[in-house]
């Protein structure tokens, strides 16, 4: 059996016009549809449903995501372009603009593939050296500041027993957005925080980065049995269970830098006579190994070190204390839009030049 | 100390007056800077702002915009006759107020008004709305009342009283005065609404200054030019009024001030309009009856509607110190010029009528429209992700362009249906639909590199984001169906015309949503002009396809 003459029969159906035909009206559907969605879902949700999917369920009939127009797209590119673009000048301007939107595409693949997001809140005159996951959340249970075992937030179920060398705990109730009351008796033996509250589990927030988790835990076994009890623990607050010189918190996922980065001063600095702002600064010192230096980060100049990208996102003022949130991104794709950029504007200029030319003879 | 001083200094010029009764001219008075919302401003931008604020109008019983703030600033009680507030509080037709009505009904909904100051805006009714939205005029009529009340010699007081006190001997004056002083102190506390009195690098009100314990000499000789002016004003003395005006020009004023006034009283933009609906009435006629005017008169009326409308985009860039794209009502104004001027070369090139029907038809709608977008002060500063001019000079300009393009693509596409023989137009489409590609795909690309500068990502579909990339897929279908025939003529010209519908979605559309990193731009109050204009284009395009397929079979 010869294949050859099949797989170009393939090649040129995917290369032909069919497929950007019938696939763009549905990707145009589904970014409409993951736009609108937006205002009850998030921004989060909506992506992961309608864009950043292979498939998607509309009720019990599964429907191709985005993700899968934009591979049968970029597939559809590729193959023309590889196989079916003959060279000539007066289709180069065509050629161009359709290896511009290649490069645009697999510059989205690389990022996707490669970035690295989070964030960093430092206090003025403090020093960090690791980013934070905007969703991930973990359960760190550590002694002596060294981590013992780490456990992904979103793998916690009720009732799972975590053992750590003599002691022993039990899940006892998880909420991914908490807000908190006062104890109602449901649990006994309590211990620290949950003296005095008792979690309550609320709807998630559209945006999964604005949700407040925590859980509530039994320590069931331990070397010191009058640190047996329950116990509630709840995102990045500080009071942590000791048990037995073991910490146990939840807290964002951190991603170590190679390098630290210090607070040195943050400004707000306002349109005159008013309270509106007109720029963000944040004065920052990198320490890498031995070697120091000062920079300043505002709004639409980020700072860029090693791979990664410093860029201002929030900021906190009050009397006692100021502080910057900064954006941290490393992605491996970011010069695919620069370069595509440019590619794309050029083949569309020598499209309409020529264009222009021949309507001209 | 300074307070006894200015009040002595305002009696020693009440004598020197020469009480003559020639009219005070406020034309050089208007171009004297204030610092107002961040932006340093005549005071004919400023006066203009708060009258319409409070009244809707330019101008209140005769009085002009800047008559009417000399005389509420410095004549405190003559001012309260006005009826300046226009309020439907108490009327869904709406009535007028005087500020003293005002006060009463916010002393009477005072513990309302409490409560309401702890919900967000967007949870109010529309009384409750209202009734805030009175408060807070009533908050910024007091602050204007009371602006000048530190330096004038009495409150709320006839200005007969001025000459009653030479009747006191010394030391009554000065208790008369220190009594009234402190009373009027607690009244201008936190007054910082006329900051128009420059103190080394700020601005600051009449009261700041008063308040502070050091006062440097620039600042005071300002001051007391201010004093002049409003015992001039009071003693309706223009020779004096015209002299303290002009050595406070001297030192303060600036040439983007006098543009600025210039601008406020010209109205470019409303010139422009006019010229555009006379040429496209002019066209119109002329459709009927070629003979009942000159043929170049429609353009030439265009041409100078385009030259007026460029003229106001190069004011607004002077003044503002940036690109004329920053806001919605300024993006339609820049897109009107591109869509006006772009057909008004067609026109020229191609010397037919139709595109010049078409640049004053779309030159009269984005500029009414523009009108609804406007607000009262059209010149605010920006967020701080959007003061760059680099940004603001190359993405929104691309791709307010493309926005341009695009509607002129439309609007020859809905001719298409209209026009026996338009086999002509269907290169003319493809040809602006390739511009429309070239100009809003590079503007959605810059916009990404501008997002990755700023947010450290190029593409997060945010509405704003998607909405520029459904132009841009649109635009691609239309023009690959097209080469690959899977659409017809008349397929790719009614998708061609639709575009207007896309265009509008993603300009205005996803701002409704008020979700994603384009808070600045989130609007409200439109849903049922877009919802409308949308269904309008659907139904008109899909009339003018059964049109013309009924009058071809």
């Amino acid at each position: 059996m010869n294949f050859f003459p099949k797989i170009k029969t393939a090649l040129n159906w995917l290369a032909s016009g069919h497929i950007i035909f019938w696939s763009m009206p549905w990707l145009m559907i589904l970014v409409v549809a993951g736009t609108i969605t937006q205002k009850e879902m998030g921004l989060y949700d909506a992506v992961r449903t309608y864009i950043s999917s292979f498939i998607f369920w509309l009720g019990p009939v599964p429907l191709p995501g985005g993700l899968s127009m934009i591979a049968l797209i970029f597939l559809s590119l590729v193959i023309n372009f590889l196989f079916f673009s003959p060279w000539s000048l007066r289709k180069s301007g065509i050629h161009m603009t359709h290896l511009g939107v290649i490069l645009l595409l697999l510059g989205g693949l690389v990022t996707a593939v490669s970035a690295k997001e989070g964030f960093m809140i430092i206090p003025e005159g403090d020093t960090v050296g690791a980013m934070s996951d905007y969703q991930k959340r973990v359960l760190i249970i550590s002694k002596d500041n060294h981590v013992l075992q780490e456990i992904s937030f979103d793998t916690l179920h009720k009732d799972q027993i975590i053992t750590v060398d003599d002691i022993e705990l039990k899940l006892l109730n998880i909420c991914e957005n908490c807000g908190a009351q006062a104890p109602s008796g449901r649990y006994k033996n309590l211990k620290g925080l949950a003296e005095n509250m008792e979690l309550t589990t609320l709807p998630s927030d559209k945006n999964p980065e604005a949700n407040f988790s925590g859980l509530t835990l039994e320590i069931t076994k331990s070397p010191d049995r009058t640190d047996q009890g329950t116990y509630i623990l709840m995102e990045d607050i500080p009071t942590t269970p000791d048990i037995d010189g073991m910490e146990i918190s939840l807290t964002r996922k951190a991603m170590p830098l190679p390098f630290a980065v210090q607070l040195t001063d943050f400004r707000k600095i306002d349109y005159p006579g008013t309270r509106k702002a007109q720029e963000y600064e944040s004065d920052i010192i990198i320490q890498d190994g031995s070697l120091s230096w000062p920079a300043t980060i505002s709004m639409n100049k980020p700072y860029r070190y090693k791979g990664y990208t410093f860029y201002q996102s929030s900021f906190e003022q009050t009397e006692q204390m100021e502080l910057t949130v900064l954006n941290v991104v490393k992605n491996q794709g970011r010069f695919f839009p620069y370069i595509s950029s440019l590619v794309i504007f050029l083949g569309l200029m020598s499209h309409l030049v020529i264009r222009f030319k021949e309507g001209k003879k | 100390m300074i307070r006894i001083f200015l009040t002595v200094l305002i009696l020693c010029l009440s004598f020197s007056a020469s009480f003559a009764q020639e009219k005070l001219d406020f034309n050089a008075w208007s171009t004297l800077p204030v610092l107002h919302e961040g932006r340093l401003k005549p005071l004919d931008s400023f006066s203009k702002i708060y009258l319409e604020t409070f009244s809707n109008k330019q101008e209140i019983d005769g009085l002009s915009a800047n008559e009417w703030l000399a005389q509420t600033i410095f004549t405190p009680d003559i001012s309260l006759n006005h009826r300046v507030h226009f309020s439907r509080f108490h009327n869904e037709k709406g009535a007028y107020y005087t500020y003293e009505e005002i006060a009463g009904i916010v002393a009477e909904q005072n513990a309302t008004i409490q409560a309401l100051l702890e919900i967000p805006q967007d949870q109010q009714t529309p009384e409750q709305k209202e009734l805030m939205r009175l408060y807070e005029n009533y908050i910024l009529h007091t602050q204007l009342l009371r602006a000048f009340t530190a330096l004038l010699p009495l409150d709320l007081e006839n200005n007969n009283t001025l000459k009653s006190f030479l009747d006191y001997k010394d030391h009554e004056i000065s208790k008369n005065i220190q009594q009234k002083l402190n009373i009027l102190s607690q009244a201008g506390a936190n007054n910082v609404l006329l900051r128009i009195i420059p103190d080394g690098e700020s601005w600051l009100s009449p009261w700041q200054i008063v308040n502070q314990k050091d006062i440097n000499i620039p600042t005071k000789d300002n001051l007391i030019l201010w004093q002049r002016m409003a015992v001039s004003y009071i003693l309706q003395d223009q020779k004096n009024w015209q002299n303290a005006v002009q050595q406070s020009l001297d030192l303060n004023s600036t040439p983007r001030l006098t543009i600025e006034k210039i601008y406020n009283d010209v109205n470019f933009i409303f010139i422009a309009k006019i010229l555009y609906i006379l040429s496209l009435s002019i066209v119109l006629i002329r459709h009927f009856a070629p003979n009942i005017t000159p043929p170049s008169l429609a353009g030439i009326l265009l041409f100078a509607g385009i030259i007026t409308h460029f003229f106001h985009l190069l004011l607004r860039i002077y003044i503002l110190e940036r690109a004329p794209v920053g806001t919605l009502y300024e993006s339609i104004l820049f897109v009107s010029f591109i869509c006006v001027s772009g057909l008004f070369f067609m026109a020229i090139k191609q010397k037919k009528s139709l595109p010049l029907l078409l640049s004053g038809l779309s030159g009269t709608i984005l500029l009414l429209t523009a009108k609804a977008f406007a607000g009262i002060d059209t010149m605010g500063t920006l967020e701080a992700v959007l003061n760059t001019n680099f940004w603001l000079s190359t993405h929104v300009i691309c791709i307010t362009i493309g926005y341009g393009v695009c509607l002129i693509t439309s609007l020859v596409a809905h001719c298409y249906f209209l026009l026996k023989e338009n086999s002509f137009l269907l290169p003319t489409i493809k040809g602006l639909a390739l511009l429309s590609l070239l100009f809003t795909a590079i503007g959605t690309i810059l916009g990404g590199l501008w997002a990755d500068q700023s947010w450290g990502r190029f593409w997060g579909w945010d509405p704003k984001e998607n909405g520029a990339l459904l132009i841009v897929l649109w635009i691609i279908w239309l023009l690959h169906s097209r080469l690959t025939r899977h659409l017809t003529d008349d397929g790719f010209a009614a998708g061609a015309a639709f575009l207007s519908v896309i265009v509008v979605l993603a300009w205005f559309g996803v701002n409704l949503l008020s979700v994603g990193l384009h808070s600045y731009g989130f609007i409200s109050d439109v849903a049922w002009g877009i919802g409308l204009f949308c269904t309008a284009e659907i139904v008109t395009i899909g009339g003018l396809w059964f049109y013309r397929n009924s009058k071809t079979a």
